[in-house]
């Protein structure tokens, strides 16, 4: 037995030496002193081994992880299995922190039991002019939930896509030993949401602006796939299918049916209708398999759904 | 002079006492004082130490009059001439290589307290030790000051909140003799750890955690002080003990401990309370008000050192304690019907329910109507078929 630290806050590092710093000294200047810093180095081919080895020697908190290039998942994994915190916190190796954000999320645990906790971000660099999406999805408001509601995945602007505004109960993580899907290259963050929120109890939604996202990057990976839209699509389909499977064997399908059929029709058949008529085909045909499979219009109550919605399920039919 | 001076207050121990001085008799450090300071104990305890005394020259005994555990402690601290003060309680033991590794980590860096975890003992029914470290691996990797080197008021309040376990530390003697950090001289063992754990975190400079546990903490003596709730009133002297300490010794640190002060009195104030029965916590509750009224006028409490809600009951229980424990009451209660209600058939979200004491067949048919209420028929027919399919398939 002995005495877990406050906060872990893990960090999978890949080719960002321009950035590293600033995202390291964020973390090594939170107002909260009892913190672990768990820095994966997932590969790195440039100096970011160098800058994580020379930080680790100013802060002892810093622990870092060497391994092969395996991709982010794995990195993250790597980091949850080390990990010996109350709390986790995921923290992109180009963002930072703002000083008190582990402060904070701590104090929100002190007052009553939460399993997770979501909080607003900022969003910089401020020019070229923020995608208007971004700002909309990072918004929170301040809530409470004592159980898990469809609300806080589906409509909740806190609920989705990224795993860094959230910050986890490391005892909810072990009690369902859960861990970031390797097999994805794309979309891992919201498998993990899709696989964490609902088996959560306590929520606390915060709006403090406590992380700071990068947006826009030359060369990151995210902008990459996002000019393949064909493949982008593919990985969207594999990503659909990895969350139904975990979905039904979880029973999860039957009490939120409705909310996650229309989900993935409002996820996916619109971007689908982007593609070229060729490539479009081969995804829709994906897609319908896994529907059928799961016979996820049978879990739905297709009464509740909204007429916008049916007319995706039939537009999905005839691609 | 001696590396270590080991302080141990006797008070009607033989049955545990042999087992505490074998222990520290031998320890791996051998340049040690053992400095035993028998409180008048009506049993054979002096004439055990006697006994070890004539075997070893490093024992020295003081006998006094019975006057309490912290005359005892203060005596002990001023006959000792070694470089770093310990204590083990009588009924107690330590490991044999504690005071060894706590003087190799406070020589070292040179550290005014150094402190290590413990193990709480049990003897009975069979014997277990369960490790309590003191802090986290990330708090022990560094030096620090308690009153200056936390940034977040909530987490130095953490700090100072860790349980007084002062015999699992070394503290260096000039420091203790240098701030007259002394212990509270009230009658019998009633708290008096307290006001002293909480002036050597005020006037400490460098501090360092240890993260293995030493020593072993008997929880089964009968007569330990713990066990009694007579003494909660004695926890309200060790209070002002500190106030007047801060007040008369260290006026210049008085702005920043005040509202530590008043944080860590809330909290022990509060366990008390809880651990009394009704007629005699309500009489605690009302002295706990106005002595809370007075520190509030005073304008010593200060909010960034509570928690939301501590800080609301603080001021529910000044404004009307009556009102507090009736509203406690009705909280409880509450709880207990949100218990229940949990086994209750909720609106559709909800999911599958269960009452306890239901048979089967009467569960489903209670779920087909709920089912059949809030989706209609076609999707119940559906999905009873379905599981139906399930059954018998699977």
């Amino acid at each position: 037995m002995s005495v877990p630290a406050k906060v872990s806050i893990i960090i999978p590092v890949y080719n960002v030496e321009d950035y590293l710093p600033k995202c390291l000294d964020s973390c090594i200047n939170q107002t909260l002193y009892d913190i672990e810093i768990i820095c994966v180095n997932d590969g790195s081919t440039d100096g970011s081994m160098r800058i994580l080895e020379h930080f680790a020697v100013i802060d002892p908190r810093i622990q870092i992880i060497d391994q092969e290039n395996k991709g982010l998942a794995s990195a993250r994994n790597a980091g949850i299995r080390v990990a010996n915190g109350q709390l986790m916190m995921f923290l992109d190796s180009d963002d930072f922190l703002s000083a008190n954000a582990c402060e904070r999320i701590w104090l929100e645990t002190q007052h009553e039991k939460t399993d997770v906790i979501i909080f607003g971000s900022e969003i910089f660099p401020v020019y070229p002019e923020v995608d208007h999406w971004y700002k909309e999805t990072l918004y929170t408001g301040t809530h409470r939930f004592y159980e898990f509601e469809p609300y806080i995945l589906f409509h909740m602007p806190g609920g989705k896509p990224f795993v860094w505004r959230q910050a986890f109960s490391s005892s909810l993580l072990k009690k369902l030993n859960m861990s970031f899907e390797e097999g994805n290259r794309y979309g891992e963050d919201l498998i993990f949401q899709f696989k964490t929120l609902p088996m959560a109890k306590n929520f606390s939604v915060i709006s403090d602006r406590l992380y700071n996202y990068r947006w826009y990057r030359e060369g990151s990976l995210v902008s990459k796939a996002n000019q393949n839209l064909d493949y982008k699509m593919g990985e969207h389909v594999k990503m659909v299918h990895t969350i139904t499977e975990y979905w039904a064997k979880n029973d999860l399908l039957d009490l939120y049916g409705t909310d996650y059929y229309t989900w993935v029709l409002q996820f996916m058949v619109p971007a689908l209708h982007k593609l070229k008529q060729n490539e479009r085909a081969v995804h829709a045909q994906k897609l319908r398999q896994i529907i059928e499979e799961y016979k996820l219009p049978d879990f739905a109550v297709v009464k509740d759904m909204k007429d916008d919605d049916k007319r995706l399920a039939k537009m999905l039919e005839k691609m | 002079m001696p590396k270590v001076s080991i302080v141990i207050p006797v008070y009607n121990v033989e049955k545990y006492l042999r087992q505490c001085l074998d222990s520290v008799v031998n320890q791996t450090l051998q340049d040690i004082e053992i400095i035993c300071v028998n409180d008048g104990s009506k049993d054979s305890s002096l004439q055990i130490m006697q006994e070890y005394q004539a075997k070893d020259p490093r024992i020295k005994i003081i006998d006094k009059e019975n006057s309490g555990y912290g005359a005892s402690m203060n005596r002990g601290f001023d006959a000792a001439t070694g470089e770093y003060l310990g204590i083990v309680e009588s009924d107690d033991y330590a490991e044999p290589d504690m005071f060894e590794k706590l003087y190799a980590v406070a020589k070292a860096d040179d550290l005014d307290v150094v402190k290590s975890g413990f193990f709480y003992y049990y003897s009975k029914p069979e014997e277990k030790n369960t490790p309590a470290p003191v802090a986290s691996h990330v708090m022990c990797m560094r030096v620090f000051c308690p009153v200056t080197d936390f940034e977040s008021p909530m987490e130095q309040a953490d700090f100072f909140n860790i349980k007084p376990t002062i015999w699992s530390a070394i503290y260096k003697a000039s420091f203790i003799r240098g701030n007259h950090i002394r212990f509270n001289e009230t009658p019998g063992a009633s708290y008096q750890d307290a006001s002293f754990n909480f002036k050597v975190w005020t006037c400490a400079k460098r501090v360092r955690l240890v993260e293995e546990c030493y020593l072993h903490y008997r929880q089964d003596n009968e007569n330990s002080s713990v066990n009694s709730p007579g003494k909660v009133y004695c926890v309200a002297d060790e209070y002002k003990e500190m106030e007047r300490f801060l007040k008369e010794e260290k006026p210049e640190l008085r702005g920043k401990m005040e509202g530590i002060r008043c944080r860590l009195k809330f909290d022990s104030y509060m366990w008390n309370y809880g651990r009394l029965s009704p007629e005699l916590a309500w009489e605690f509750l009302q002295f706990a008000s106005k002595d809370f009224a007075q520190d509030v006028a005073e304008g010593l409490c200060e909010f960034k050192y509570y928690p939301y809600y501590k800080w609301k009951a603080m001021l529910d229980i000044i404004k009307d304690p009556r009102g507090y424990v009736i509203q406690k009451k009705e909280e409880q209660e509450k709880e207990k019907l949100l218990r229940y209600s949990d086994y209750k058939p909720m609106p559709p979200q909800g999911g599958v329910q269960f009452n306890p004491g239901e048979s089967r067949l009467h569960r489903y048919w209670r779920q087909g109507r709920e089912c059949v209420k809030y989706y209609g028929w076609s999707f119940t027919i559906k999905k009873a078929l379905r599981k139906v399919q399930r059954r018998l398939f699977k």
